[in-house]
């Protein structure tokens, strides 16, 4: 199978079927973008303004041109009659209608904020003066976005994407080439699709682990406080005042007095959530992004706190520090992947020096989820600086893959094992002092990974 | 399958075929067999380069080299009909050869248009008038070059009266379309 390679540098892209003229006008649309060394199509440059002439043209011209001389170089009038083709056919197709000299274009894309994986839609339209025989597009898609279908009308141009990747993208570049009505001179019309947000894929998740300590806000998990829940914790003697109805009739015949049923406050848990944005790699065998599957899980453990009505925030570090306090409703899902969309530009200005955690970004006894592939050890300096707020913490290891190493290479495969080593000693290191440490498969539900984090509830450090 | 999408699947294989049999015309087979064993040998090259060489190129013109390797193999379809022309010049075949190559090379010229049969072209069947004007028009220049006249007092008479055809046709095409600026 031959076919130029996606945007996501993932793979090829499958040649278009000869038989389907969508698809071939797709792959043609997209001909002679190049790709650049992050696997993103590099827009050409900006098209020169005014009317110049067509390949159709220059190619009728040069074999004109070659009769003509081969005519008088040879001396053979007949080979006239062939120079007269090229000619003829170019006399022919001379525009019936004037050319347009003013072309506006509108631009409609629908919707700018989608998850990924859905269908983005471009329309533009087209008004010029004059006649125009064709527009012909020709598409730079921005990154993260694939050109499914191409639709070409007289003075409109409809684009079907699909957004592959989450982040804050433009969705490409359209140069428009209007062709007079004969064919044979063209003036080419840059137009920018603008920007559009494309959220993660939220990870399949519906188990929320809480710590022990809870702040004092009503929530949905039973704390080890007395409280008004449903769950009964126990009994205590009847003082007066409380409600007959929760007389414990078996307790109180037991013990000779009135005993009453104790129930736990319903608590609603702080949760935050870190990402590491140190670097992004990319698994050697199946080509996943590390930062991909981070802010997928993320996004999962999100939704899953938001729909248990808890607090949840997000800290991102590497680059920039981007943070967001915890808070609650829906809505909040959106509001938190926004703050952090824009993280994959901070991959280009990762610096080396120690990071700060905004002491307000990690509230008191907030559960911490720390998402990362493990791979900066710079993440270790902000475990510890977690860890020394006493806040209790789970490390949401995202696999990076092993780095391919060549058969036979032995050097190489002692490398592997010290890489492979020095990993194991991170893990260790991590639990010997109490956090917490899942691994999360790529494709498969969170659940897996946060169900044991359910037997107990998870302690936090000590300052 | 609609006629449209066959039509345009056999088309390359059409393409090849006309292309190829141009170039062999071009070099006037029936000299080649008669000459020395090297010029059948090099009719079957051509006839071979002219196989590969022309498919329609049917891609947006986008600036992808400047390099000549490059752009001759993008505009490979143009530089095989200009090379056939010159082969035929330099061969010189019989008349019934030359009209040959002329019908051939207006067939693979309106074959390998993009604008009429590319992708993105209209799904309409392509009016027959440009070509049936081209080929008038050819074939009126190879009578004309045919025509026994060029050693008698009329040659003059003949040349006088095919400038003064040549002008005022070109002059009515420009006015009749021309395609400039809206005034």
């Amino acid at each position: 199978m031959t076919g130029r390679p996606s945007p996501d540098g993932s793979g090829t892209r499958p040649a278009p079927d000869p038989a389907d003229p969508r698809a071939r006008a797709v792959e043609r649309a997209l001909g002679g973008r190049q790709v650049g060394r992050d696997g993103v199509y590099q827009a050409p440059p900006e098209p020169t303004h005014g009317w110049r002439v067509s390949e159709r043209a220059l190619g009728w011209s040069t074999v004109a041109a070659v009769g003509l001389a081969a005519a008088l170089l040879s001396g053979h009038a007949w080979v006239l009659a062939l120079a007269a083709i090229p000619l003829t056919l170019l006399a022919v197709s001379l525009p019936l209608g004037a050319r347009p000299q003013h072309v506006e274009t509108t631009v409609e894309v629908a919707p700018r904020r989608c998850f990924e994986g859905e269908t983005v839609t471009a329309r533009i339209t087209v008004a010029h003066d004059g006649s125009v025989g064709r527009l012909d597009p020709g598409i730079t898609p921005g990154p993260g976005m694939r050109v499914d279908a191409l639709a070409v009308g007289r003075a409109r141009i409809e684009l079907r994407l699909t957004a592959e990747r989450w982040g804050r993208w433009t969705p490409g570049t359209v140069d428009i080439d209007l062709y007079d009505t004969g064919g044979l001179a063209r003036r080419t019309v840059r137009v920018d699709l603008g920007e559009v947000e494309v959220f993660p894929l939220p990870t399949a998740a519906g188990l929320t682990p809480i710590p022990v300590r809870l702040p004092t806000r009503l929530g949905e998990h039973a704390s080890p406080q007395r409280g008004e829940g449903i769950e009964v914790i126990g009994v205590h003697p009847y003082v007066r005042g409380e409600r007959q109805r929760r007389i414990n009739w078996p307790a109180t015949t037991r013990r000779g007095s009135l005993q009453l049923h104790q129930f736990a406050a319903e608590r609603a848990a702080d949760t935050v959530v870190m990402l590491d944005v140190f670097g992004d790699i990319r698994d050697p065998v199946t080509g996943l992004s590390s930062l991909d599957e981070t802010f997928r899980a993320a996004a999962g453990l999100a939704r899953a706190y938001l729909s248990t009505h808890d607090r949840i925030g997000v800290v991102s570090i590497g680059g920039a520090t981007r943070w967001l306090q915890p808070g609650s409703g829906d809505a909040y899902f959106y509001r938190i992947v926004q703050s952090v969309l824009e993280v994959r530009k901070d991959l280009a200005r990762r610096g080396t020096g120690r990071v700060r955690l905004p002491p307000r970004a990690l509230p008191e006894g907030a559960l911490i989820y720390v998402v990362t592939p493990l791979a900066d050890q710079r993440i270790l300096d902000v475990l510890h600086q977690v860890r020394a707020g006493a806040n209790p913490m789970v490390v949401v290891e995202i696999p990076s893959g092993d780095p391919e190493v060549e058969p036979g290479d032995v050097t190489a495969e002692m490398a592997l094992r010290l890489w492979r080593a020095n990993r194991d000693a991170i893990r260790f290191a991590l639990a010997e002092r109490g956090i917490a440490v899942i691994a999360h498969q790529p494709g498969q539900t969170l659940d897996l990974a946060l169900a044991p984090l359910l037997r107990t509830r998870i302690h936090g450090g000590s300052r | 399958m609609s006629p449209t999408v066959r039509g345009r699947r056999a088309a390359p294989l059409a393409t090849r075929c006309v292309g190829t049999a141009l170039v062999v015309a071009a070099c006037d087979p029936p000299a080649a067999l008669r000459g020395s064993s090297l010029q059948p040998a090099l009719v079957v090259i051509a006839a071979l380069l002219a196989w590969w060489a022309s498919p329609m190129i049917d891609e947006r013109p986008a600036q992808t080299s400047m390099r000549w390797p490059a752009l001759a193999a993008r505009r490979r379809g143009t530089v095989m009909a200009a090379a056939s022309i010159a082969i035929a010049a330099v061969t010189d075949p019989p008349v019934w050869l030359a009209a040959c190559v002329a019908v051939l090379l207006l067939a693979y010229l309106l074959l390998t248009d993009a604008w009429t049969t590319g992708v993105t072209a209209p799904a309409r069947r392509p009016a027959p008038g440009p070509a049936l004007v081209t080929a008038a028009a050819s074939a009126l220049v190879l009578l004309a070059a045919e025509a026994p006249l060029s050693h008698t007092p009329w040659a003059r008479l003949a040349a006088a009266l095919a400038v003064a055809a040549t002008v005022t046709s070109l002059v009515l095409v420009l006015r009749r379309r021309g395609g400039g600026a809206p005034r």
